[in-house]
């Protein structure tokens, strides 16, 4: 942390080469942060994730540690960003429908199947939930972020957030169960 | 609980392109960020050059004092702003009884001079006389009631 505070104090200083490091550091989270968000589009998801950076980076002047790590406020910019685009564009393609090719990159490339199949499973349920609860599992669970850290991104109390995280896992084994049950229906009578 | 907190950790292997990436990097970074403000000058520092400058100004105003009072301080100023004072005074006081003087003195010219006109003793006799004629005169029955149709 104290690393990092110090490369956004030469980034607030105009040193591109740390900010650099900074990117380096959180593409990846904010990128997959975006890209659930936005239903598994790419295009989108790599346009708000460019937008989230270059806003990040005109305005780092404005940032002000307070504790907490740089990626909270990296959040809050993309939670902004995404909120823009619902608001001004009509996404019109569900992210259960996105071409599976959407989620394999260089790295997953050659991943097992089951794996693939399991990330396109839990990525359509995980759209079917309120945003605010897509947030936190995300956060929590794919980015290992703690409940502090969520709690200033999302702007709430980590009590709200433990709330939102319970509410969330239950509603997504609903809907995990109800698909089950359907399953199982349909192998029976088939 | 936990083999959903499992499932949702297989999204983790969701991954940017390592070429947008490179080409994000390269098109932000050529970009100035927005960390300074005038003059070139980070905003804390220039914060603390605006109230330097207000101290500066602050400080001098209340150790300088003003000229009236700088004069109470230097008793020569003082004494010479006060002599002055003195004979401008009394030179107004000069003029002021120099007119007051030629004025009485006409005065009393006129009264004692029996040539002016408005104090000759005949020409106030015959005032007199032209004055009683013309009250007797008063006693006109006409002029009463011309007034009465004025009046009413």
């Amino acid at each position: 942390m104290e690393d990092e505070q110090k490369l956004v104090q030469k980034a607030k200083e105009g040193k591109e080469e740390a900010f650099g490091v900074l990117y380096d550091r959180h593409i990846s989270a904010i990128y997959r942060f975006v890209f659930l968000k936005v239903g598994g589009r790419k295009g989108d998801a790599e346009d708000i994730t460019h937008e989230v950076f270059l806003s990040a980076w005109k305005n780092i002047g404005r940032y002000e540690f307070q504790g907490f790590p740089f990626s909270s406020w990296l959040y809050r910019i993309a939670r902004n960003a995404i909120i823009d685009y619902y608001r001004t564009s009509k996404p019109n393609i569900a992210l259960h429908e996105a071409p599976e090719y959407l989620l394999v990159s260089e790295k997953t490339e050659g991943y097992e199947l089951d794996t693939t199949l399991e990330v396109e499973r839990i990525k359509k349920y995980l759209t079917l939930l309120e945003p605010v609860y897509q947030d936190v599992l995300i956060m929590k669970f794919v980015e290992d972020r703690s409940n502090k850290e969520i709690a200033v991104a999302l702007e709430k109390s980590e009590g709200a957030v433990r709330v939102i995280q319970h509410r969330a896992l239950k509603q997504l084994k609903k809907h995990l169960e109800e698909t089950n049950e359907e399953s199982r229906k349909t192998t029976q009578d088939a | 609980m936990k083999n959903l907190a499992k499932q949702l950790k297989t999204l983790s292997v969701i991954e940017p392109d390592v070429e947008f990436v490179a080409a994000t990097r390269r098109g932000i970074l050529v970009v100035p960020g927005k960390r300074r403000s005038m003059w070139g000058v980070a905003p804390l520092w220039a914060t603390a050059f605006a109230m330097l400058i207000v101290s500066i100004i602050t400080a001098t105003s209340l150790t300088r004092p003003s000229p009236a009072l700088s004069a109470v301080e230097n008793p020569e100023l003082l004494s010479q702003e006060f002599n002055n004072l003195t004979i401008n005074v009394e030179l107004e006081a000069i003029t002021y009884r120099q007119t007051v003087d030629q004025t009485i003195a006409s005065a009393l010219n006129e009264i004692s001079s029996n040539t002016m006109r408005h104090l000759n003793k005949e020409l106030l006799q015959s005032e007199e006389e032209r004055f009683d004629v013309l009250i007797e005169a008063g006693n006109n029955s006409e002029i009463d009631t011309l007034l009465n149709k004025v009046i009413f």
